[in-house]
């Protein structure tokens, strides 16, 4: 199978007081295309830092990232924007909904910016709504939602526009176990028939459990994969 | 776009008390604004009013070179042929009425009492159709060659009231004295003190008499509006490229012209005071807004929205706010015009002025636009800087302000 991610010697400081914080320290990593991989630690480890860099929002201080065979680490803001846009789909722990929008409007958001007219658009937001049990509340409003649906509704925008990997932090950290179970099960799906990529940072032992591979970072350092 | 207006539109009511706190800051700045500049036109045209019904009509034409200089004998450079001038005057379909006048210094006289003042001949019959701001404090207009009117500061110091003869001693052209014995038809007040102390009128036949002539000074004109005053200008001098036509508001510059100046400059002042309040009071409310949308926007852009849609997306949200607070205070100025001001606002003496006046607001359709377009653009000028600051945070910093 083919890499969608290679880390060379990926480094990440910032400044404090004058002077740098190193929080990655020379990783050096291959994720494969379909994965779906865990990287865990405890907190302050460098987790959520890996994960902004994997999704083009942050810039290492070393090291290169190659994305589906494209290295990505030096791209230009309004370049990444575009691999950002049609390769992938970020899924964040407050989920960041647009609380006026519907869900079905959040689900669609993307779509139009990605060339889709807006029947195609609709269309395809309520076949995502509908893979993730979310057809009966297209009409609602995020805040008309639990918990559990808008992480739904925030995976539906993430996974409507198709993109190659899904980048997840802490996906579960706010969600009931009967909610997380149905978080992971679409998760699943989704990567069963997308063939769509999914790596979370987590402490959730539940969703390490159904990863292909786990990796455990310390110090900045990935100490070893499970 | 119809997309982005969308988003726009629905992110007014995201916070629905704080949309309403800027709604309300915008109309109350829109709603000043207009009334303020309804006053002010209001204030302008009442001026305008006294000055073209109270003395000058819309302009009036003199021979050539006589306008604003001091002659010697002035007698000599006024119109021959009056007949023949007023009928080039009428010429022109602009012009409505002709009024052929002369002036001249007399010496009134009544009882032991003898002043100084400066008249005119009219033709009352034409005059007092049009010039309806002489406000006749006792008596009526002229309606017989042998009567005088006076201005109300002259009557009170001569003593005269309605129905009293007075002499008015003056020379003719050649320098002989003459002088008639006058009936008081009436006491005006014009409200402007400069005319009210020492004018008076009489038939225009009465003056030419007094003076030996049958020329004419000059002709006030009216006109189909002041509007119409380019077109009366341009006709005039066609039929006869020797008149010299002058405006209301150059005849009266002192009074007119320099109020209209001064009240503009006053607006100006206190238009933008207005809008730097409407723009200080919505930044702050603007700024906590956006501070509190941060991660939103930052999930957005690591999901692939570009900047640039966002900018778009925010500056439309200020924009339509700033529209719908213009629209808002429009109708609440109109509101207010059309109930609590329908009386119109009793003002004191304007500067040069003696009498009380009542002034309505005057708000004309560019009015309406600026009250519109201003603190819409005040709104969008707030918000820009806290947008740009938000915007440019990186996606990171913007994840982590929330």
């Amino acid at each position: 199978m083919s890499a969608l991610y290679r880390l060379k010697a990926l480094e990440y400081s910032y400044l404090w007081n004058k002077q740098q914080v190193p929080v990655l320290k020379g990783i050096d990593l291959e994720l494969e295309k379909g994965c779906f991989t865990c990287i865990v630690g405890p907190s302050g480890t460098g987790k959520t830092t890996l994960l902004n860099l994997l999704g083009l929002i942050d810039t290492p201080s070393n090291g290169h990232i190659e994305f589906s065979g494209e290295d990505v680490t030096h791209l230009k803001e309004k370049e990444k924007e575009q691999v950002r846009l049609h390769k992938v789909g970020f899924i964040f722990q407050a989920f960041y909904l647009i609380p006026t929008l519907t869900v079905l409007e959040n689900t669609s958001y993307f779509l139009p910016s990605l060339g889709y007219s807006h029947a195609a658009s609709q269309k395809t937001a309520m076949e995502t709504l509908d893979l993730l049990g979310l057809a009966d509340h297209a009409k609602k409003r995020p805040l008309e939602l639990s918990g559990g649906q808008r992480q739904r509704v925030a995976i539906a925008r993430a996974i409507a526009k198709k993109p190659m990997v899904v980048l997840a932090d802490e996906p579960t950290a706010n969600l009931d176990s009967v909610t997380a179970e149905m978080t992971i099960n679409a998760f699943k799906e989704l990567q069963k028939t997308e063939n769509t990529s999914f790596i979370f940072s987590t402490h959730d032992s539940h969703l390490v459990s159904f990863a292909k591979s786990v990796y455990r970072m310390k110090d900045g350092q990935i100490e070893g994969r499970a | 776009m119809l997309e982005l207006l969308k988003i726009a539109w629905r992110n007014l009511f995201r916070n629905p008390r704080r949309t309403w706190a800027s709604l309300c800051t915008v109309a109350l700045g829109s709603a000043g604004l207009l009334i303020y500049q309804g006053f002010n036109t209001g204030v302008m045209n009442q001026y305008r009013e006294n000055v073209i019904h109270g003395y000058y009509g819309y302009g009036q034409v003199f021979p050539e070179n006589y306008f604003g200089k001091v002659h010697e004998q002035p007698w000599k450079l006024w119109f021959e042929d009056g007949e023949k001038i007023e009928a080039q005057l009428r010429s022109s379909s602009a012009v409505t009425q002709v009024f052929p006048r002369v002036s001249f210094y007399a010496f009134i006289v009544k009882g032991g009492i003898t002043l100084g003042g400066k008249g005119e001949g009219v033709i009352p019959e034409r005059e007092n159709t049009f010039f309806t701001e002489m406000n006749f404090i006792a008596g009526h207009d002229l309606q017989h060659p042998d009567q005088i009117i006076l201005g109300k500061g002259l009557a009170e110091s001569l003593d005269a009231k309605e129905g009293d003869t007075v002499t008015l001693l003056t020379q003719t052209v050649n320098g002989q004295l003459n002088g008639a014995d006058l009936t008081v038809a009436g006491i005006f007040y014009t409200g402007k003190k400069v005319i009210d102390d020492s004018f008076y009128r009489v038939d225009l036949k009465q003056a030419q008499q007094l003076l030996d002539t049958h020329r004419i000074e000059m002709f006030s004109l009216a006109t189909q509006g002041v509007e119409a005053w380019p077109q009366v200008e341009k006709d005039i001098r066609k039929a006869n490229p020797s008149l010299e036509a002058v405006p209301f508001e150059i005849l009266d510059k002192n009074y007119y012209q320099n109020s209209v100046d001064f009240l503009n400059a006053q607006f100006s002042f206190i238009r933008s005071i207005i809008l730097v309040i409407v723009a200080m009071g919505i930044f702050n409310v603007i700024s906590v807004g956006l501070l509190e949308r941060a991660g939103e926007m930052g999930a957005l852009r690591a999901n692939g929205e570009k900047r640039s849609r966002l900018f778009k997306i925010l500056l439309l949200e200020n924009s339509l706010l700033g529209i719908l607070g213009g629209f808002v205070g429009i109708c609440l100025a109109v509101l207010i015009d059309k109930t609590l001001l329908v009386k119109g606002i009793p003002m004191p003496p304007a500067p040069g002025i003696t009498r009380q006046f009542f002034v309505f607001l005057d708000i004309m359709p560019s009015h309406y636009i600026q009250a519109l377009l201003l603190p819409m653009i005040a709104t969008v000028v707030a918000s820009l800087w806290p947008t740009i600051k938000l915007l440019k945070k990186s996606i990171p910093e913007l994840l982590r302000s929330t």
